[in-house]
């Protein structure tokens, strides 16, 4: 298949979030993302916004979404209460176009 | 903007304000603990709760008005509700309704505006909870909020919070506020409440305060930037 012109693929933000109280393993992160979001918007709504955990830091990871569900993507996160079985809070601590300057600026600042 | 938590102790309370200052609150209401650190990097402002039925909240009321800026009395039965919405100096109403009864009707919405005591909007159980509890909780901030927003009534916004990992950033508050369908600008301007309160009280409790509209000293204009959110 030939790749889409690259006005017409899909657009993504990428939020730097930190993870407090947990380890930023990336499965159960993304389990417990994915839990939050459906619980918050729905199997439909998830499919919107699309979180995908697409890197980890120390205490950090980067979480893709879709460019205009940035605010309902920040609701689900703000409703992560566990990861794995820790009790943890999911902080978004900024947003950038692309996943080197999220890593540049609030990952490694 | 300013959030309100529960601290059991001391260090508890340090806890908080700490991730308060750093989730870019202003202030933090503090209910429950006794000693708050004085060099924090917000505002700490000592609150009580008068958790009790009408037949003694009454004279709680009384002896506790002057101990804490801000005095908070717990609601969730129709008694205790009533008590609070026609009680002036109360502050705020917390857990006028919970997930499972709904004892707040325009009655009360309409007293509490008369009052000048603001209804707290919990977003803890949105926040924490899961399946039909927080189903009906959503649904009882959507009648909350249709009743407040008909008798113009102020409200203030919490997340209910009383350890470091339950306190949420005003911006993931808004949007979780967004995402259960209160209007825009309603948590943030719930937040922002909390510090006028706060204003208000602690320019009621300075020597030059007598009532509502009068002071004392000689006139200067500039005295008269009254908080905002005065009944």
């Amino acid at each position: 298949m030939t790749p889409r012109p690259k006005a017409r693929r899909p657009r993504w933000r990428y939020l730097a979030v930190g993870v407090e109280g947990a380890a930023p393993d990336r499965r159960a992160v993304q389990r417990a993302v994915w839990d939050a979001t459906t619980a918050l918007f729905g199997d439909p709504g998830s499919a919107a916004v699309d979180p995908t955990v697409v890197e980890t830091g120390a205490d950090a990871v980067v979480v893709r979404v879709r460019r205009d569900e940035v605010e309902r993507a920040r609701a689900a996160l703000a409703c992560v209460t566990v990861v794995g079985s820790d009790p943890a809070a999911l902080r978004v601590r900024g947003v950038s176009g692309t996943i080197r300057a999220c890593v540049e600026r609030h990952l490694e600042g | 903007m300013y959030e309100a938590v529960d601290a059991e102790n001391a260090a508890a309370a340090d806890a908080l304000v700490a991730t308060a200052a750093r989730l870019g609150y202003d202030g933090l209401v503090v209910r429950g603990a006794e000693a708050a650190p004085d060099d924090a990097a917000v505002d700490v402002v000592p609150a009580v709760t008068v958790d009790a039925g009408p037949e003694t909240a009454g004279s709680l009321v009384r002896d506790r008005r002057a101990a804490a800026t801000l005095l908070l009395v717990r609601g969730g039965t129709p008694a205790r509700n009533r008590f609070a919405t026609g009680e002036p100096r109360a502050d705020v109403l917390v857990g006028a309704v919970g997930p499972d009864e709904f004892p707040f009707d325009d009655v009360l919405a309409r007293a509490a505006a008369r009052a000048g005591v603001r209804v707290a909007f919990d977003l803890g159980p949105v926040l924490r909870e899961t399946g039909g509890t927080r189903v009906r909780a959503i649904s009882a901030l959507a009648r909350l909020h249709d009743l407040v927003e008909t008798n113009d009534t102020p409200h203030v916004v919490t997340a209910g919070a009383d350890v470091p990992l339950g306190l949420r950033a005003p911006r993931a508050l808004a949007a979780v506020g967004t995402a259960v369908g209160l209007p825009d600008g309603f948590v943030r301007e719930g937040l922002r409440e909390w510090g006028r309160l706060v204003a208000r009280n602690r320019d009621r409790a300075g020597d030059d305060w007598v009532m509502p509209g009068v002071r004392r000293g000689r006139y200067d204009p500039a005295d008269w930037s009254e908080p905002e959110g005065d009944p």
